[in-house]
């Protein structure tokens, strides 16, 4: 006896589109592999670190579009010193902090991101990466008064940015600006541009764009994003990591994408890895192999599937969820329809990035490769048989 | 006086060559006539055409080469065990011949004229032969003689000149691309083992098992000198701090640069940290031009001044793999392939605890797949190919694909005309082909890699089993049994010998010893000798590497290979000089043989020679078989002596007596001691 044969409509997290969207996932437009020429990329910047002293005061008139400032409501026995203000870059979300009401914003309007220290060597003019914004991004940075416990707050830097994508064309646009958290006044510091051009995608979705930043530096850089796909296929590629091979970490904090600046130097090279688990295509579990409900024998049986990751185990916790919550009468074993059973398969994907040049490179070498850092992990999960995989034009985009 | 040594060399070698070095510059040897060739042609010359068409040009040997016989498109295959070529179809992967060479094979390479080399390691001879049919046995077209081990072939661009690279003999070697005749050999530090010549045919790059460089020769110039170019690991982070104190020191000493000669005698310290070993393959391609990729493995040997729980310190990695970069025209390596550092994501270890990507402990051999750019490699232990991106200054960090071959993969060939990897397996003699597929990522249960693997019909004269089984567990890096960081036997004892690396251990800081050829009768073993029998020993290190340690068949089978191992050739070579050495060597005055006595030149006993070491537990050394001494520096159980000269003279008084004895006399009893 089969005890979940019963199950009508168990509704499985956005996964039955896998098949579907399978030839689209394994599209590989990309040139990975290919010598990728330095002056094949498109030119531009992006906002570096401020190098002048920052002002002690920014007036509470002074405003700059696109970022936000907002002081959520603090119960009246907040110190001042803990009363922080958060930067946004949406007035939807601002409105939403003023009104200490949570967040809710849908996955694609976070529509650019902030980084507010550096992490490169801050301060050391000697260093040409002394003035580089830390590429882990936020969705919203949080600033707090100066105070006599806290001197070196105050007024601070924030850097923002934004992937516009426009008429077959994508950049990336940063605003570098000072914000006074007592005022909440915005004074610009800079605005750049970086236009980029896609050099590679792969499996989930992940697409690779990389652009020349042009600063005013003796070193010159590469701008790598790696790009998750837009909403719903998102759940097919999970949070990115990624480090350079100097120890800078970067996170895509909830943004879309993650930024890497690789910097160019003659007879050496620099790389990153970024990590990401991605949602590999479904197997369909054969008719002839019994199915049963213990987990631990399941376990000794397909051993992958005891490392079930977390996008996976969500999945299996959520249909023991509604399990639990079924009347008896649905679980009938007399349901003429049986539940599909499927593996819910994941596995960690490694993006390499890389700028490299030889004595007898005529200029730069780019590189960008996929590959897998990690075993696959299995997770058995069951759908209704009535749900028909659905895709999105996000999907198979 | 190199010219004096070289003509000695090759006069003691080739017979045939004898008063060659009278004849001044360019006498070289001629190459010698085999009489007792098994297949020996009426043609003893070295010169003419053959039947073979190189497949996928490299310019560089492996244990197989690719050709077209005939119509037919072959693997060769050295094949070590059975002491044979074998010819093997590349497309039905049956064995069509096989011919027998009477000595063990290192590498073949089929010239751009049909002419099939052939290193043979024990007999010190690169063989020249004639394929005429792809179903008969190679003919022989000459040989010529090679300093002590022959291993690795390398062609210049258009097979102007062969290199050959000698393992224990630590020459490289060039010769005449059509006579053979030898043009120039130089000397190269331990255990030199693959070579690959730059795309203008002015320099020979040699990569060493041992030792942390990789050599750069002058092929062009007057004096064919070698320079190295160290691979030792480097820590990008503090390279960075170094730079940032190097600065704030520049604007505060005020023209005064002790602080900053203080600054960089601590870098230089710091930079010798991470040694490297595990240089067995160079690959090279046009496709990625001006870059040599060489796969390594950088250790971190534990701190000298403390004394760890096992070799090296517990709480940190002892061995990653790398893949050193070489810029060709700057000859040096790129920095960002030397990378140590442990932030790395690809390291990371904890969300399997299976430890699902075993690291490449053991490279062996490599090559480039021209069309996608990839650099693959082969790796002992768990036996697989893995495919880098070459496009990349680290390409360790940009791992694409593994396959998974036979055991002990040796050898890798691309089989261009269909895109597929062939893979020589020695420990099970298999031939692995496999297609090499695009750039993309692949999963695996969609795309599983279609790996086939044949078995070559058994040898003539089996291989013992002990031996084989030992020979595969000292080479099983990966082995909770043998230690639980993945090394294996063979990552502190590559080929058998030492990484030539001291390791904090919990004696004190220790020297890897030479095992092959060593074993039989040097009992007892440990640099304490407080181990008595070899069984004990490993037992002992297996404990120290926090291994779980080995049933006691697989430990006799361990044992019977590592007391059995093929032992290098040791070459006479200076005569008169190795007879003086003798004489003082055994002489009342200088000692040498009250400690160093018998068939192995031990007494077996432990001795107070004034080398304790700050952190070393005790003072009293077992006296170490003099054995191969000659090859495997640095001495001492600290490996405080760079050269055997700088040993015989400063342990004077407090091991034997040297300081009697003028220059000729040391360089006598180096000679001497060199023999042995």
């Amino acid at each position: 006896m089969r005890p979940l044969a019963s199950l009508r409509r168990t509704r499985v997290v956005a996964t039955t589109f896998c098949a579907l969207s399978a030839l689209c996932a394994f599209s590989h437009s990309a040139r990975a592999g290919d010598a990728l020429a330095y002056s094949d990329l498109p030119g531009g910047r992006i906002g570096t670190m401020p190098t002048s002293k920052k002002p002690s005061f920014v007036g509470g008139h002074e405003k700059v579009p696109g970022l936000f400032v907002a002081a959520p409501k603090f119960p009246p026995e907040t110190p001042w010193a803990q009363r922080h203000v958060s930067v946004v870059t949406s007035e939807t979300r601002a409105a939403q902090i003023r009104d200490n009401d949570g967040f809710n914003a849908k996955e694609d309007e976070a529509s650019a991101c902030l980084s507010d220290s550096a992490l490169m060597g801050q301060g050391d003019d000697g260093d040409a990466e002394a003035h580089e914004w830390t590429p882990a991004l936020a969705e919203q940075v949080n600033l707090w008064p100066a105070s006599k416990s806290n001197e070196s707050a105050g007024v601070g830097a924030v850097h923002s940015e934004k992937l516009v994508r426009a008429n077959g064309h994508v950049k990336l646009e940063s605003i570098d600006a000072w914000i006074d958290p007592s005022t909440h006044g915005v004074r610009l510091i800079g605005r750049a541009t970086l236009s980029l051009v896609k050099v590679a995608s792969a499996i989930g979705g992940v697409v690779v764009y990389a652009g020349r930043d042009e600063r005013a530096e003796v070193t010159r850089y590469v701008q790598f994003v790696v790009v998750r796909p837009a909403t719903q296929a998102t759940a097919r590629l999970g949070p990115m990591q990624a480090m350079r091979q100097d120890g800078i970490s970067a996170h895509d904090g909830g943004c879309a994408y993650v930024r890497m600046p690789l910097a160019v130097s003659s007879n050496d090279g620099d790389t990153a890895v970024i990590v990401a688990p991605v949602e590999l295509p479904s197997r369909r579990i054969p008719s002839n192999e019994a199915p049963t409900t213990d987990e631990s024998a399941h376990d000794a049986k397909r051993g992958d599937a005891a490392n079930a990751t977390s996008m996976a185990s969500s999945v299996a916790k959520s249909i023991k969820r509604r399990l639990a919550k079924r009347p008896a009468s649905q679980l009938s074993p007399l349901s003429p329809v049986p539940p599909v059973e499927r593996d819910v398969r994941s596995r960690e994907m490694q993006i390499h990035l890389g700028v490299s040049r030889s004595a007898q490179d005529q200029e730069p070498q780019l590189s960008v490769s996929f590959g897998w850092s990690g075993r696959e992990k299995v997770q058995r999960v069951f759908d209704e048989p009535s749900a028909p995989p659905t895709a999105t034009s996000e999907d198979t985009d | 006086m190199i010219r004096s040594r070289i003509c000695g060399i090759s006069m003691i070698i080739a017979g045939a060559a004898a008063g060659a070095c009278a004849h001044g510059p360019g006498a070289f040897p001629r190459p010698r006539a085999e009489t007792a060739a098994i297949h020996a042609a009426s043609d003893l010359s070295c010169e003419g055409a053959s039947n073979a068409e190189p497949l996928g040009h490299t310019g560089a040997g492996a244990t197989l080469a690719l050709a077209r016989v005939g119509g037919r498109r072959v693997a060769y295959v050295a094949d070590e065990d059975g002491k044979t070529l074998l010819t093997v179809d590349l497309d039905s992967r049956a064995q069509l011949a096989e011919t027998p060479l009477a000595a063990t094979p290192s590498q073949v390479y089929v010239a751009l004229d049909g002419r099939v080399l052939v290193t043979l390691r024990d007999k010190n001879e690169l063989l020249v032969l004639r394929a005429t049919d792809a179903n008969a046995p190679l003919t022989k077209r000459c040989s010529v003689p090679t300093p002590a081990e022959p291993i690795a072939i390398a062609a210049s661009p258009k097979d102007a000149s062969f290199v050959v690279t000698s393992g224990w003999g630590q020459r490289l070697t060039e010769y005449d691309g059509r006579s053979l005749l030898v043009r120039f050999e130089t000397r190269l530090p331990r255990e030199p083992r693959s070579a690959v010549v730059s795309e203008d045919g002015k320099t020979a790059f040699v990569s060493h098992a041992v030792g942390s460089v990789l050599s750069v020769v002058d092929l062009v110039g007057a004096k064919h000198e070698a320079s190295q170019v160290s691979l030792r690991g480097q820590d990008p982070r503090e390279r960075k701090m170094f730079e940032t104190r190097r600065r704030e020191l520049a604007k505060d000493s005020a023209g005064d640069t002790t602080r900053l000669d203080d600054l960089d005698a601590e870098q230089r310290k710091a930079g010798e940290r991470h040694p490297s070993c595990q240089g067995f393959a160079l690959a090279k391609s046009s496709s990625v031009s001006g870059r040599i990729f060489a796969p390594q493995v950088l250790v971190d040997p534990g701190d000298l001044e403390g004394r760890p729980d096992g070799y090296g310190d517990e709480n940190e990695p002892t061995e990653s793999a790398a893949v050193a970069v070489i810029d060709e025209g700057a000859k040096a390596a790129m920095t960002a392939s030397l990378s140590v550092s442990r932030l790395n994501l690809t390291g990371r270890r904890g969300n399997d605890a299976r430890d699902p990507r075993p690291e490449c402990l053991l490279p062996r051999a490599a090559t480039i797949d021209a069309k996608t750019k990839s650099l693959l490699v082969t790796c002992y232990g768990f036996d697989a190919v893995v495919a880098y991106d070459a496009t990349s200054a680290n390409p360790l960090t940009s791992e694409r694909r593994r396959w998974t071959v036979g055991a002990g993969p040796s050898g890798i060939a691309v089989d261009s005309e269909k895109h597929r990897g062939v893979v020589w397996s020695q420990f099970d003699r298999t031939l692995s082909t496999f297609p090499l597929g695009g750039t993309e990522l692949v999963d695996d249960k969609v795309s599983p890699s279609l790996v086939q693997k044949t078995v070559m019909p058994p040898l003539r004269e089996k291989l013992a089993a002990e031996y084989a089984l030992g020979r595969i567990l000292f080479h099983a890096a990966g082995d909770a049994r043998i230690a639980s960081d993945g090394r294996a036997c063979a990552s502190c004892h590559p080929d058998g010998r030492d990484d030539a690396i001291t390791w904090a251990t919990p004696e004190g800081p220790r020297r890897s010893m030479m095992l092959a050829g060593r074993v039989t009768r040097s009992a007892p073993y440990s640099w304490n000798g407080n181990e008595s029998t070899l069984h004990s020993h490993l037992g002992n290190t297996f404990d120290r590497l926090s291994g779980r340690g080995l049933r006691s068949i697989e430990l006799d089978s361990l044992v019977t290979y590592i007391s059995q191992m093929p032992t290098p050739a040791v070459l006479s070579r200076d005569q008169p000089s190795v007879d003086r050495g003798k004489q003082i060597f055994t002489s009342n005055e200088a000692g040498c043989s009250g400690c160093h006595s018998g068939e192995s030149y031990t007494d077996g006993k432990n001795h107070d020679v004034g080398s304790k070491h700050s952190s070393d537990r005790d003072g009293q050394f077992n006296t170490p078989t003099l054995h191969l001494v000659g090859g495997t520096g640095p001495w001492f159980h600290d490996g405080r002596y760079s050269t055997l000269g700088e040993l015989l003279r400063k342990s004077d008084g407090k091991m034997g007596k040297t300081a009697h004895l003028d220059a000729g006399d040391i360089n006598a009893l180096e000679a001497f001691l060199r023999t042995l």
